[in-house]
């Protein structure tokens, strides 16, 4: 790679000797990937910014245990899983989550801008995306980082700290769980 | 080797299926790709000063005998701020307790909560007002000017972020 691109495991060097602007290089290049995760792994919007700098400071203080040749996105899909499921956690509780998964039910295609077939797949994949609630935090966690953020089931494995053999069972039964409750879904876009 | 359990439904994706899955999976990258949400300038600061804070200045916790209270916006951020309400009944080992308040002594009672967008303490040891010293570190009193309680009540915003805010009540 070039200066204009220097490698995460270049910036995480430099970062480690105090550099501002290495640290901040990395929080560009991957703080999309951590919001969507935080969203995908259901951390409320309102919670989410707040969420999304712990992950990165948690990832910035212990920078220096980060092993050389291992990819650093898969570290920061590590701490960002973590640090969803703690907030969740925090957070059982609440109701929000319930009327969220409400006001999502109540969203009309018609409500969206754009041609039918648009708002069509912008309803498939707002019911995907709330779909995931029902699954279990380990399943939805492999479904989302194999399914949504790329990652092949050995990296999932080592973000998640699980065998790639059990990665691959449960996004097995991820995607088994989730046709069943899209089912009607799809059948009501068929029908339309 | 996992045991079978006869009453165990097993979940398996049909082919037609599949084909729904993969292509509604594609359909939600092609959206992604195109509306990413991204931290705030304000967000990235607060990231970097964190980090680039000398490890002795982290966090720093005070001494279970010292007269203030510390307290983390992120557990204010969350909903009833269980975590700060176990540092109150922490710092002041107080020998009873009733519902949610800390009892420091046989006269004083402190309790905190989250109002919409604002934290609120509730003081009582029989005084008529009381003065709130607020700094962002633990002996950082001095230059801060205290905020009277007003029925025995203070209150301050939650601006959100990660650092700790410290609270001195006379």
């Amino acid at each position: 790679m070039d200066d204009t691109d220097p490698s995460d495991e270049s910036l995480v060097a430099s970062a480690l000797d105090g550099d501002a602007a290495a640290l901040d290089r990395l929080i560009s290049r991957h703080d999309a990937k951590v919001l969507r995760v935080l969203r995908l792994l259901g951390v409320p919007v309102g919670d989410r910014e707040d969420v999304a700098q712990e992950v990165f400071i948690r990832v910035f203080r212990h920078l220096k245990g980060f092993r050389k040749g291992n990819p650093f996105s898969g570290w920061i899909y590590r701490i960002a899983v973590n640090a969803a499921h703690d907030h969740r956690h925090r957070l059982s509780r609440r109701r929000r989550r319930e009327s969220e998964w409400e006001e999502g039910l109540d969203q009309t295609p018609d409500a969206a801008p754009g041609p039918a077939e648009q708002a069509d797949r912008r309803r498939r994949i707002e019911w995907m995306e709330q779909a995931l609630e029902g699954l279990s935090p380990r399943e939805r966690a492999v479904f989302v980082l194999c399914e949504l953020e790329g990652l092949d089931s050995p990296e999932a494995g080592r973000a998640l700290r699980i065998s790639a053999v059990t990665v691959r069972r449960h996004l097995a039964r991820a995607r088994a769980r989730l046709q069943e409750m899209l089912a009607p879904v799809e059948k009501k876009s068929s029908d339309d | 080797m996992i045991p079978w359990n006869p009453l165990k439904k097993t979940r398996q994706e049909t082919p037609e299926g599949r084909r729904s899955m993969d292509a509604l999976v594609d359909e939600w990258r092609t959206g992604e790709s195109t509306q990413a949400e991204r931290l705030s300038p304000g967000a990235r600061h607060r990231i970097v000063s964190e980090a680039l804070r000398p490890t002795s200045a982290r966090r720093a916790m005070p001494a279970l005998s010292s007269p203030f209270l510390p307290f983390s916006r992120w557990a204010l951020g969350a909903a009833v701020p269980a975590v700060i309400l176990a540092v109150v009944l922490g710092i002041w080992a107080e020998p009873r307790r009733q519902g949610g308040l800390a009892v420091a002594d046989a006269d004083t009672r402190i309790q905190v909560s989250k109002e919409g967008g604002e934290v609120v303490f509730l003081i009582a040891n029989g005084k008529p007002s009381h003065q709130v010293y607020k700094s962002d570190a633990p002996y950082g009193f001095r230059s801060s000017s205290p905020q009277q309680t007003r029925d025995g009540r203070y209150r301050d915003g939650l601006d959100g972020g990660p650092e700790l805010v410290f609270y001195r009540i006379e």
